[in-house]
């Protein structure tokens, strides 16, 4: 009689599968643990919250839109400035950082650390940082901003560069061309529909972290929500918030046309 | 020799659309500064205490370490745990959220809920849910997770909308039932796609768990705030490292396991 040779239980599909679930699981009671988790508490929040918000939120108090107006128009003018300002530097210190068009090795090295620092380290953090020395106002949260936006776009920049075909670019020094002539009639029409991309992508995070800096003292609409919260006006903060979140999907569907349009 | 530079004058239609957009952005740029009559700073004597302020938070306090190594792992669960959450609930929902495996009008409607909750910032959640919970990780958790849960679904949704409509007709011509079309077609077919949405979105939730302290939910951006209120630079400035390795971490670890691949996922937040 033949004895069948054991399978080992690693190799088994079924075992990882399972393996996986229970480290799911545990990590999820871990977690839990640490975040003071309440599973009970947590059935009851979300309908909770949900009453909570028909009660006191609705209706919004729409008597306080013309105190909204210059907030909101200062959170739309912040991203734009900070995307716009972004995007010049992050242009100049993108070609310095990609691979195809850097001139040392060592540069690249150090603008990619740079740009990751400056772009892991969010907005908000970004606030508390700068506040000390500019104090508090629009001019702490353009900057903060500006800095976020500018990690982030010197990275996106540099990944668009990198991905373009080389082959046209090959073309092009074979034809002769120096090195501006490369970068002007080479890699900048083939890059120039991702930068746009991105900026536009930007801009929307821009938007959205400019409407919420104001909590911190950024200035812009988030610190009207954040006060209204703490004095317990919620119908004001029902406002804020519907004003935000028209303006983002309005931002959205606006970028949804331009890039229809462009590219 | 190299060729004379020129610059053609003929108005072809693009040319004529990329200069109106590019004149339009200038224009809201200035308009812009203009809005928000940008009051200077007082001149070169901010920018020096500025740079010796950053100077201080380089020079950084590791004898909180202990606070800070609570805090951290804090915000950590409070992302993990959202997430996990989150991307349970929304794995369920987004069956019935894609149009090609739902009916039409049910899809729409949870679409159309769910966007509704993701134009709302993460951080007005955790707010909302501070305001009835009281402060603590808690409410962070929960406000994440509202977020989270809802732009999973239409990340989830959308990656099950472009399913090969082959696989599911082949599947569904054997006569299986709805959930075994599903679980047979669309979810192979689909399943990176949600294991990169999944990553995408984890990242995110690292770098908001960070920042959700600042507003009252506890964790490493409390941490933050008590240091940076009283000016405490050192304490900030390590706390501030904790925070970049925080991210930093976990976008390393993602690079290497390559789960976020995907170049479509371009949309954030």
């Amino acid at each position: 009689m033949r004895i069948k040779k054991a399978i080992p239980l690693t190799n088994s599909k079924r075992f990882y599968g399972w393996a996986a679930v229970a480290l799911v699981i545990a990590t999820t009671l871990v977690t839990g643990h640490f975040s003071s988790f309440n599973l009970p508490d947590a059935f009851a929040a979300v309908p909770g919250v949900i009453v909570f918000l028909a009660n006191d939120f609705f209706p919004p108090n729409i008597g306080e839109l013309p105190n909204i107006l210059t907030p909101l128009l200062d959170t739309l003018a912040m991203a734009v400035v900070s995307t716009v300002i972004a995007s010049c530097l992050s242009l100049v210190l993108a070609f310095l950082c990609a691979a195809p068009t850097t001139p040392h090795a060592a540069v690249r090295v150090v603008l990619r650390a740079f740009a990751s620092a400056l772009r892991n380290i969010p907005s908000l953090a970004w606030v508390m940082i700068l506040v000390p020395a500019f104090g508090i106002g629009k001019f702490v949260g353009v900057l903060a901003l500006i800095i976020g936006s500018l990690g982030s776009l010197t990275r996106f920049f540099t990944e668009t560069i990198e991905e373009i075909d080389r082959g046209k670019i090959e073309a092009i020094r074979a034809a002769g061309g120096s090195y501006w002539q490369v970068l002007r009639n080479g890699v900048m029409p083939l890059c120039l529909p991702g930068f746009i991309a991105w900026m536009l992508y930007n801009f929307e995070l821009d938007v959205r972290a400019s409407s919420i800096i104001g909590m911190v003292g950024g200035g812009g609409i988030g610190f009207f929500i954040h006060s209204s919260l703490k004095l317990f006006k919620y119908a004001n903060v029902a406002t804020g918030i519907l004003v935000v979140v028209l303006v983002v999907l309005i931002i959205e569907w606006t970028s949804k046309k331009i890039r229809e349009a462009l590219l | 020799m190299t060729a004379p530079k020129t610059i053609s004058l003929v108005f072809t239609g693009r040319k004529i659309l990329r200069l109106a957009v590019l004149i339009c952005v200038i224009i809201a740029f200035i308009l812009s500064l203009l809005q928000l009559r940008l009051e200077f700073f007082g001149g070169w004597e901010t920018i020096s205490k500025a740079l010796s302020f950053m100077r201080r938070m380089m020079t950084m306090n590791f004898g909180i370490w202990q606070d800070v190594l609570i805090a951290a792992l804090e915000s950590m669960s409070v992302a993990v745990l959202a997430t996990i959450i989150s991307t349970l609930c929304a794995f369920f929902l987004s069956f019935f959220a894609a149009v090609n495996v739902s009916h039409r009008g049910v899809a729409w409607f949870i679409k159309a809920f769910c966007s509704a909750i993701r134009a709302v910032p993460t951080l007005i959640w955790a707010l909302i849910f501070v305001a009835f919970l009281g402060f603590g990780p808690f409410a962070g958790v929960l406000g994440l997770f509202f977020h989270s849960f809802a732009y999973l679904v239409k990340a989830y949704s959308q990656a099950i909308e472009e399913v090969n409509p082959a696989s599911i007709e082949a599947v569904r011509a054997t006569g299986a039932s709805w959930i075994q079309i599903m679980a047979k077609a669309v979810v192979p077919s689909a399943r990176t796609a949600f294991i990169s949405w999944t990553a995408l979105r984890f990242e995110f939730n690292i770098g908001q768990s960070a920042i959700l302290g600042l507003v009252g939910a506890g964790g490493i951006g409390h941490e933050l705030s008590v240091h940076m209120r009283i000016f405490d630079f050192e304490s900030g400035g390590f706390v501030i490292l904790v925070i970049f390795f925080m991210s930093f971490g976990v976008e390393m670890l993602f690079n290497k396991l390559k789960l976020n691949q995907d170049k479509r996922l371009l949309k954030h937040d």
